[in-house]
């Protein structure tokens, strides 16, 4: 194991993508792209206000198993609780080593 | 009397501008992009505070004068959108509808763009015509960002004014160019996003439907786009409005569920050309200052370590220096004010004397030593504000205080509260959320102030010696408990249990504006004299009134006969009127409790003669039920007054005074009942 950059990272080569996963369970460093907000319209143009759209690349910065996560979106710093999280469904970035 | 609607009186809600000569502006902003900095640069103290209409949103106001000409400049809650989400939305929106400002001046954030664009798409839809502040330039290049603001106007079809407010630039050509935008005849047509293609279809033939109904200060196109994002206001309004027609608009919106993902991809494709014109963003691999710092402050142990050593150092500055400067204000004010009033007053008749001292007096001195230790929290709470640290306090504190239902940014004013709790309760300002600000001041009394943990500290050890100790933390526990308790309550009461979601946006780190926290001081400090001062004054004074009459004593007063008539009380705890009267004065004052037990125990040698009564007057279970009400007890009058202020109800202060006075007695019964069978 290696320390990631856990800011923004462009990939100098094509990234391959696995499956869906909720935000919540991405660990600081990864970054992923938004597919799917689920949880009712509210909760959705709350989100899509924040810039929390689909398509929009999310990094997570802090992610600690329990309590709010952090993550950068469109050049600002969003916190999130773990339900809300929970609720957006990202295509992950794999950076294969 | 108690000016007791001060609060209603200063906040006139204007929503028609009044004469020809009166312009009015509305500012508008996402949170975090340093309106309230603008805000009060335009008004300077010239403020009304009070509520929007109906609504417990604080509503701010003020005059601004320039070229002879008037302006009214409104401060429009912050907010990321105008969808009817949020009582702050509804009121930002429905002010730029309804009361038409001549100009909205929509502040935005250089370094973050790309996500306050969002509030500009929406905002081009409305009637006013729009004048752009573009913020924290200075910030934006220190991040490393190119912003090129004629290329960005130019794009818009909408006037540009770069600005860094917290160094004074830009303001004043912010407002010349909306004085300029008001008084233009012909206004130019701003470039405006559209719906994602596959949608325009379908949001045509909405505004071809709801056309003819829309009703008059609404935006038709505006209308029709709401209601395809599924905004539950504009819905009903419509909907109230067509009758039998509904069902095909109906319709049409459920084919179109997906509707609202089409108008944000418009509105972001829309932000994507702005962004490609007029800024360069920063090089890939940058890492900015901000993120290095919240590596550490945002992170679960270092963050928690790193929040106490601040707040350790905050309360350690606000009684190193604030203590010392209370102390010399009370000899200079109480001591020599008193000695004074006695020589001017030394014919007068003896109530005349009392009244001056005892309650002017004295009421005045309550009030002013409390202000060295507002202003330093004050100070440290806009310092930390305005540097960005005070949403990594309350990202790191969320977990703790999700549990109540509490946001995290509740702690900090209640950790506060164990310094004193009036700024503690003034301190709640910072949550945004009206009913989880109101939770955190209700609760607030039950956190022990340093005056309660003396009078802890110094009963304790006559009762219960070595075990002294033990006792002072356990009552501290049970304070805190009761806290605990009742925060899930007004959780339940306010919030109907319904946990919040805890969405945040964390501000970039940047040097603190010394102007900017000198005038949020200031500004705290005027509203706690005016409002808080005053009940303070009045207070005192009917307190004097009640612990010295009749008789002139305290033996033979009101307030003794109130100790009386609770006895009854009193005896279910193993406590006689005298305990009693004790726990009433320290309703003016907590530190009150000690010289009363005093007067009323032995006249004669205060402290000493205390310490060796007060084991005979009472069994140990009834000076722990005491003790156990004494730190519970009613918040003192400068807190209620200032929870008075705060919420702007006095429904709620007398809900939570009775609230809290019925906990601490009951709380009290029950511990003399349980521990007369052990002790």
């Amino acid at each position: 194991m290696f320390h990631r950059r856990w800011f923004h990272h462009f990939h100098s080569h094509v990234p391959t993508f696995s499956g869906l996963q909720p935000l919540s369970n991405l660990p600081p460093g990864e970054t992923g792209i938004v597919v799917k907000i689920s949880g009712g319209h509210e909760f959705l143009s709350r989100m899509v206000a924040l810039g929390l759209s689909p398509g929009v690349e999310v990094t997570v910065l802090q992610n600690h198993h329990h309590g709010p996560i952090l993550t950068c979106v469109r050049e600002s710093r969003l916190a999130l609780g773990r339900g809300e999280a929970q609720k957006i469904l990202l295509q992950v970035c794999n950076d294969p080593l | 009397m108690i000016p007791s609607d001060i609060r209603t009186i200063r906040s006139v809600p204007k929503f028609t501008t009044v004469s020809n000569h009166v312009l009015t502006f509305a500012l508008a902003g996402q949170p975090n992009v340093g309106k309230s900095t603008i805000f009060n640069m335009l008004t300077g103290l010239k403020q009304h505070v009070g509520n929007w209409p109906g609504k417990t949103v604080e509503q701010k106001s003020g005059m601004c004068h320039h070229d002879g000409l008037e302006i009214q400049i409104v401060d429009l809650p912050g907010t990321y959108s105008l969808t009817a989400n949020s009582p702050e939305e509804r009121i930002a929106r429905d002010f730029i509808i309804k009361a038409s400002p001549d100009v909205v001046v929509v502040i935005v954030n250089a370094a973050a763009l790309e996500r306050d664009l969002y509030l500009i798409s929406e905002l081009l839809w409305l009637p006013s015509p729009l004048v752009v502040g573009l913020n924290m330039m200075d910030v934006a290049s220190q991040q490393g960002f190119q912003i090129e603001p004629h290329v960005l106007e130019a794009a818009l079809n909408v006037p540009v004014v770069p600005m860094s407010a917290s160094r004074g630039q830009g303001v004043l050509e912010l407002l010349e160019t909306a004085i300029r935008m008001a008084e233009q005849k012909h206004l130019p047509n701003p470039k405006r996003p559209e719906i994602r293609e596959d949608h325009k279809s379908v949001l045509e033939e909405l505004v071809v439907r709801v056309y003819s109904i829309t009703p008059e200060p609404y935006p038709p196109e505006w209308v029709a786009l709401k209601l395809l994002e599924g905004d539950r206001e504009i819905t009903q309004l419509i909907q109230d409005r067509m009758g039998a027609d509904w069902q095909q608009v109906h319709d049409i919106l459920i084919q179109h569920e997906d509707a609202i993902l089409a108008i944000a991809s418009g509105r972001y494709e829309w932000i994507g050309r702005m962004m490609r014109a007029g800024v360069t963003k920063p090089k890939a691999g940058q890492v900015a200052l901000t993120d290095k710092i919240d590596r550490f402050a945002t992170h679960p142990v270092w963050g928690l370590l790193i929040l106490f050593a601040v707040l350790g150092f905050t309360f350690s500055l606000t009684f190193t220096i604030g203590v010392p400067i209370q102390n010399w204000l009370d000899a200079l004010i109480v001591q020599s004010g008193s000695t004074w009033a006695a020589v001017l007053l030394s014919g007068s008749p003896a109530w005349l004397q009392g009244l001056v001292i005892h309650g002017l007096i004295a009421g005045v001195g309550t009030v002013l030593t409390l202000l060295p230790i507002l202003v330093i929290f004050f100070a440290a709470m806009g310092l930390l504000e305005d540097l960005g640290y005070m949403a990594r306090a309350a990202f790191v504190m969320d977990r703790f205080m999700h549990s109540m239902g509490l946001h995290g940014k509740s702690f900090l004013p209640l950790f506060m509260g164990f310094g004193c709790n009036v700024p503690a309760v003034m301190g709640a300002r910072i949550i945004e959320d009206p009913k989880a600000r109101l939770a955190t001041i209700l609760i607030t009394p039950l956190v022990p102030c340093t005056a309660r943990l003396a009078v802890l500290a110094f009963m304790a050890p006559i009762f219960f010696g070595n075990s002294a100790i033990l006792v002072s933390w356990g009552l501290v526990g049970l304070s805190l408990l009761t806290l605990l308790a009742l925060g899930v309550v007004f959780h339940e009461l306010l919030l109907g249990g319904e946990h919040k979601a805890f969405i945040m946006e964390l501000p970039l780190y940047h040097l603190p504006n010394r102007r900017t926290i000198l005038q949020s001081v200031s500004i705290r400090g005027i509203d706690f004299l005016r409002t808080a001062g005053s009940v303070i004054l009045v207070m005192s004074v009917v307190l004097w009134a009640l612990s010295s009459f009749p008789g002139g004593t305290i033996h033979t007063s009101y307030l003794a006969g109130i100790g009386r008539l609770l006895a009854p009380v009193g005896s279910w705890m193993g406590l006689d009127w005298r305990m009693m009267v004790a726990l009433l004065s320290s309703f003016v004052r907590k530190e009150n409790t000690i010289p009363t037990l005093a007067i009323l125990f032995a006249a004669g040698d205060q402290n000493m003669s205390l310490a060796s009564v007060l084991p005979g007057s009472m069994t140990n279970a009834a000076a722990l039920a005491f003790l156990t009400v004494q730190i519970l007890f009613i918040p003192c009058l400068a807190t209620l007054a200032s929870i008075r202020q705060e919420t702007g109800s006095w429904r709620w202060t007398i809900i939570d005074f009775f609230l809290i006075l019925a906990v601490s007695l009951v709380a009290g019964v029950l511990v003399y009942q349980i521990a007369s069978l052990f002790i």
